[in-house]
């Protein structure tokens, strides 16, 4: 009774709000960076910045996917889940430092800061993927196969 | 597929995985799995935390540190403040002045396309300068302004937001606006003047100015 109380929960989080946050991640790194970064690089105007309010919504909601044990099972049913989860969100966080050095660079329409504020988010994507690179290749995210059907 | 689990089972030792390449994998009928995953799953729970477990769960805090970090990132950075709805701001949409309201009001969540014109400030303040306050009092929505004292620009265009910007200006002279980029809806900025402690608000088109004159009495 209990295990079904638990996968009705996880079902409920899951279509209610976990895949939400997914797509909605997938749209908000899309957005963050054709529409912010590419967008603030063409037209050389600062735009208001969403990469850390659209950070805050999704670590809130994977953190409590996590610690609640019901909403837990969405992870063991569907094992892509949590890498994907986690690799969304270590996307959304570099691009919204990139998209934030891009705005404050471009509040002010001044060539040399226009350039010291691209190369300085270039070296923040850098250094933040090399980062990402070493943290994944000591903790892969690919853990296991969890149920392989022949 | 078959001849994998051959193989891995030629180099199992009563059906116990041996080796570091083993993966530990235990063949089963017609799946295979991994024991200490398989040991806490939704269909026992109770049993030993697995390596993912612990993974997830210290992810969660993870998580929760980046989202933290994240509203406190944007909440530091967020210079947009909430719309002033006092009789005092009724009053200054109105008069589009004010003498009440203080430096960096937020009268409006849209820009309403006012485009103000040129103003004579007589005041009788005996300082040599002033501070001079510039801020968009509707939405941060990406206006630029440029500000030229008696013809000399005090720096690059830059943004308008909520927050205001600090210049210091001589009591006398002329004082231009002038609007750099209209992020939509017109240029619509403030200017305040400790002086006389009034707040101007103002419009202006892309490429248009307005002139401040001040005038000593």
């Amino acid at each position: 009774m209990k295990n079904a109380i638990s996968n009705i929960l996880a079902i409920l989080w899951f279509f209610g709000v976990l895949i939400w946050t997914v797509l909605f991640l997938f749209i908000g790194n899309i957005m963050i960076f054709f529409m912010d970064i590419v967008g603030m690089l063409k037209t050389g105007f600062t735009t208001s910045t969403i990469g850390f309010a659209f950070l805050f919504i999704a670590g809130f909601v994977f953190a409590i996917t996590g610690w609640v044990p019901a909403f837990r099972r969405c992870y063991y049913k569907l094992p892509w889940l949590y890498p994907l989860s986690m690799m969304l969100t270590m996307h959304l966080g570099i691009l919204a430092i990139a998209e934030s050095i891009l705005a404050k660079g471009f509040e002010v329409i001044s060539t040399p800061r226009h350039v010291a504020a691209i190369i300085v988010m270039i070296i923040q994507v850098i250094v933040c993927r090399v980062i990402m690179c070493i943290y994944l290749k000591k903790n892969p995210m690919v853990l296991h196969k969890y149920d392989r059907v022949e | 597929m078959n001849e994998i689990r051959e193989e891995e089972r030629g180099q199992q030792v009563n059906g116990v995985p041996q080796g570091a390449n083993s993966n530990q994998f235990m063949p089963l009928e017609d799946r295979e799995y991994i024991p200490e995953i398989g040991q806490e799953t939704y269909e026992n729970p109770t049993a030993g935390i697995s390596p993912f477990t612990k993974r997830i769960k210290k992810g969660a805090w993870i998580l929760l540190g980046v989202a933290i970090a994240g509203i406190i990132a944007y909440g530091t950075m967020s210079t947009s403040k909430s719309v002033d709805t006092s009789d005092d701001a009724a009053t200054a949409i109105e008069s589009h002045m004010s003498t009440s309201l203080a430096a960096g009001t937020k009268l409006m969540s849209s820009d309403d396309n006012y485009v103000g014109g040129d103003l004579t400030i007589t005041h009788n303040s005996n300082a040599d300068e002033t501070t001079l306050y510039v801020w968009d009092y509707a939405a941060e929505d990406g206006d630029y302004v440029e500000v030229i004292v008696n013809g000399t620009s005090l720096g690059e265009p830059f943004m308008i937001k909520n927050k205001p910007v600090t210049f210091t200006v001589p009591t006398v002279g002329e004082i231009q606006v002038i609007g750099t980029r209209d992020g939509g809806g017109g240029i619509t900025y403030a200017v305040y003047y400790d002086m006389n402690h009034t707040t101007y608000f103002n419009g202006v088109d892309e490429g248009g100015n307005n002139t401040y004159t001040l005038i000593r009495e």
